[in-house]
């Protein structure tokens, strides 16, 4: 299915590409008849509209704002009490009142449709002018601590999580014995016994019976149990519609290919080589995310509602069921939040140990696009673009685009929502929200009863970013903001009582912030380096590795940056070394932290890589002696791709390449067309490759190729652009 | 210096001649973009001719001029926008001008390529359309498509699936 979409892509491509060759542009687009136009009319840039009169706009709009008592955002420009929300979120009284709500929300949307084509809604800030509300400390929470000292040596590879204890989803899972693949087209999980490794082979597949299109997403592995998640498409009957038929439906077809609906199947695989299904549990919606921790199994899938649907009563239920037998969730397991977008949050729970037992299940009428799970609680986070509600057109010149676009176009909120989770119960616990977009799940964070989260707010060069800290009512009780103004986070890290932020615009500025005292936090130290990292991992406490982009002082440029950030002194930290690939390298870490391998010992590690442009030799360029250190340079004429696993120590306060992992050479490269090798694991002295092609074993210590199982009927294309969390 | 970076520059000093050379750049993108946008040459050229005028008088404003092109479409986009927004006020519901289109493309060699891909893009609504056009052709991430539309990722992403189901059925059917 995906294979496809990417043929359509490149349909569309070639077809816009040959209309770009040939289409002759248009006369009066001609760049002199332009030239000629503005020369004419006399047309001159306008003055730049600099930092300085920005401000000045935001405060007028401010002091405009008290007088007529209204949404209190732009307090937040020029730095006035923390932004508050009411966060009051009720719960349903009965169905005839969500379905009453749902037919409101169908008439604002028809309402939206008629004024702007979006299909986001304004939401409208609740305001608040109380002080500063009080933390209140939550003592039996579990937090996200970093332990450096508890480090034990695994046995084998297990996927890299952002908190300890919580376990995340993945394509790959090992459990010391045998490894369970989703296959990249999403049709299959497919298990190998990797020992001995000499002579790994696949000894099952699991493919889902029904002809339905699904899609499998995920696998998690805890002793006998294997859960794979993913979603089908339930289909439903919309044959009479017809596109542009009504200016009220111009979204009708975002739901003519039927419901989405999330599964997580639950297989004994007491006996490996025959996994029998015991169980399935369905809800409605999208596949956000998974966590487990222990035995218990939470599902976060999104459902977005219809509202033109002739079955608007039935739909706007959202349902969660086992075995194909799909029922409304009840009215009291359902949370309405203030003023909500049609969709719903669906939360369930699977105990894996006794998969029998009914799912736990709640829904919050909203969504949510990120989550970060400790062992008692996960917070769902969703960004919510709030169109620019007054229109500034630029000057009198009312029939030009709007002269601040680059401004205020609007403007992102984050919502968070908070479940608390006990094995086979999650309670709603409640919401708050937030200025800016959070960047992924590592914007999020728990930490002695308070939850701090990063966010980026603002456009272009108009964007800041803030650090947050909530108390347990997710009410604001401190913030650092404007850090790095113009510039957009690229990684983020919380260990404990600090923060680090590497946030983007030509260099990277490293900051650390300190959180020691919630209601005061601060930015402890800086540091600006070429290139950014957008994945931090912390060594231990005085080490901290970014993986990222090389760059210069003028921006990115070709290949993986792998930083060494000595933190020791925080107030003034310090790039301790680089490590350069060279060439057109890319690496799926950078955006995916499950795909990077914590080696055995607590100083190793290894990645993916990708390298479009050179066949021989990974030459590194090292923070001194560059490509005189004895690395080969890149090799020029021989154009290929080059994929393999890359595996580096820490040592001595450097980073130091160990072995590479390189599949045996085959002739169907173009498997690697797309992102070649994307993960690896080991088990004892071995270690295990996987890309659309093959599953590959090795010696860990040499690199050595051990045996090789290809794919023969790969989908080779894994489209990243549709795949969610 | 790289050259467009030049020409920005001076075109943010008023160099209309230097604005028109990083015009000409990107002006059959831009045309290409507008095209299938709005399904219209007439309201293309227009919308192309009102973006790259609005362009040049908010140039000093670009702060990163290595952004200058997807600056040039965020223009390009809300100009789109608002002529779209004209048509839903005018109750038209969004069809291609069947009228001009064929004409303009008599002479062209790949005409049956055109036919198909407009009629692909007919189905879509004006924001899949943008982000159809953003990411497939113009090959921008689904990041900094989210930033030139004002959505945020995720958007860009369901969208982008269900548009390209959408056209997938299109373009097979014939």
């Amino acid at each position: 299915m995906k294979k496809e979409i990417k043929e359509t892509k490149e349909t569309i491509r070639q077809k816009m590409d040959s209309f770009k060759e040939n289409e002759a542009l248009p006369e009066n687009l001609a760049p002199d008849v332009i030239v000629g136009k503005l020369n004419e009319k006399e047309i001159k840039p306008l003055p730049k509209i600099g930092k300085a009169a920005v401000r000045r706009i935001a405060a007028m709009a401010a002091a405009l704002v008290v007088v007529i008592g209204a949404v209190s955002v732009y307090g937040f420009f020029i730095g006035g009490k923390p932004f508050e929300f009411d966060s009051s979120i009720n719960e349903a009284g009965s169905k005839a009142e969500i379905v009453s709500l749902f037919k409101q929300m169908k008439k604002r949307e028809r309402r939206e449709n008629l004024k702007d084509f979006r299909l986001n809604f304004s939401l409208g800030a609740q305001k608040s002018d109380t002080a500063l509300p009080e933390g209140s400390m939550d003592d039996g929470s579990a937090d996200n601590v970093y332990d450096v000292s508890g480090e034990k040596d695994s046995l084998f590879g297990e996927t890299n999580v952002q908190v300890k204890g919580v376990d995340e989803p993945d394509v790959l899972k090992n459990d010391g014995k045998y490894l369970y693949i989703v296959s990249t087209g999403g049709t299959s999980v497919d298990i190998y016994s990797a020992l001995p490794a000499d002579q790994m082979k696949k000894v099952a597949s699991i493919k889902r019976k029904e002809g339905d299109s699904y899609s499998i997403s995920y696998v998690f592995v805890k002793d006998k149990t294997l859960a794979v998640l993913g979603e089908r498409r339930e289909s439903t009957e919309d044959e009479d519609y017809v596109p542009g038929e009504s200016p009220d439906t111009p979204y009708r077809y975002f739901f003519r290919y039927g419901k989405l609906i999330s599964f997580c199947d639950i297989y004994d695989i007491g006996d490996t080589e025959k996994p029998k299904l015991v169980k399935t549990v369905e809800q409605d919606g999208s596949l956000i995310t998974a966590r487990r921790v222990g035995d218990e199994l939470y599902v976060l899938s999104s459902y977005e509602v219809d509202v033109f649907s002739k079955t608007l009563e039935d739909d706007c239920m959202p349902r969660v069921g086992s075995d194909g037998d799909l029922s409304e969730l009840d009215v009291k397991d359902i949370n309405i939040t203030k003023d909500p977008d049609p969709g719903y949050l669906v939360v369930s729970s699977i105990n894996l140990n006794d998969p029998k037992a009914e799912p736990g299940k709640k829904a919050v009428l909203g969504g949510g696009h990120e989550a970060y799970c400790t062992a008692d609680g996960i917070f769902v986070a969703r960004t919510v673009y709030k169109p620019k509600t007054e229109k500034n057109s630029g000057g009198d010149r009312a029939d030009m685009a709007p002269i601040e676009i680059m401004e205020f176009s609007g403007r992102y909120v984050t919502e968070i929502y908070n479940f608390s989770i006990d094995p086979g119960k999650v309670e709603f616990k409640n919401s708050g929200q937030v200025e800016g977009q959070i960047l992924n799940q590592f914007s999020m964070d728990k930490h002695e009863g308070y939850f701090r989260i990063a966010t980026t707010s603002g456009m272009w060069q108009n964007s800041s970013s803030s650090i947050f800290v909530l108390n347990d009512k997710l009410e604001t009780v401190g913030a650092v903001k404007n850090i790095a103004p113009g510039e957009r986070i690229f990684g983020v890290r919380f260990m404990g009582e600090v923060a680090y932020v590497v946030t983007f615009e030509q260099t990277d500025p490293f900051f650390i912030i300190d959180l020691k005292d919630p209601k005061n936090p601060k930015i402890l130290g800086e540091l600006k380096i070429p290139g950014f990292s957008s994945y931090l991992h912390p060594i231990n406490e005085n080490l901290v590795l970014g993986i990222g982009q090389n760059g210069d002082d003028r921006g990115t440029l070709p290949g993986i940056k792998l930083s060494l950030f000595d933190v020791s002194d925080p107030t003034k930290p310090k790039e301790a070394d680089r490590l350069i690939i060279k060439g057109e390298t890319s690496t799926v870490a950078m955006h995916n932290h499950r795909a990077f391998l914590n080696l055995p010992g607590g100083t190793s590690f290894a990645i993916p890589v990708l390298n479009h442009g050179v066949r021989i030799g990974l030459p590194y360029e090292g923070i001194t002696g560059g490509e005189e250190d004895g690395f080969a340079a890149p090799y020029e004429g021989n154009v290929s791709f080059h994929t393999s696993f890359e595996s580096f120590e820490i040592k001595d306060g450097k980073i130091h390449p160990l072995v590479s992992y390189k599949e045996a050479d085959r002739e169907n490269s173009r498997a690697y067309d797309y992102e070649g090798i994307y993960r690896g694991t080991y088990i004892g002295e071995y270690v295990y490759t996987v890309s659309a092609a093959a599953v590959t074993a090795y010696n860990m210590a040499d690199g050595k190729v051990l045996s090789s199982v290809e794919n023969k009927d790969a989908v080779l294309y894994r489209d990243y652009e549709i795949v969610y969390d | 210096m790289d050259p467009k970076i030049d020409l920005c520059k001076r075109s943010q000093t008023g160099d209309r001649e230097a604005f028109g050379d990083l015009y000409a750049l990107y002006a059959k993108e831009l045309y290409r973009y507008a095209y299938f946008v709005l399904g219209s040459p007439e309201l293309a050229a227009d919308a192309v001719q009102d973006a790259v005028i609005s362009a040049f008088e908010q140039i000093k404003s670009l702060r990163k001029p290595e952004a200058f092109k997807a600056w040039l479409f965020k223009i390009l986009s809300n100009t789109c926008k608002k002529h779209l927004g004209e048509k839903i006020r005018q109750r038209n519901t969004l069809v291609y001008d069947e009228n001009i289109a064929p004409l303009v493309l008599a002479q062209s060699p790949a005409q049956d390529d055109f036919l198909d891909l407009k009629r692909a893009f007919e189905i879509l609504s004006p924001d899949q359309r943008q982000i159809v056009a953003l990411c497939v052709a113009e090959g921008y991430k689904s990041r900094e498509v989210a930033e030139i539309l004002g959505v945020r990722p995720g958007t860009v992403r369901s969208k982008l699936s269900r548009a390209l189901q959408k056209m997938r059925e299109e373009l097979t059917a014939y």
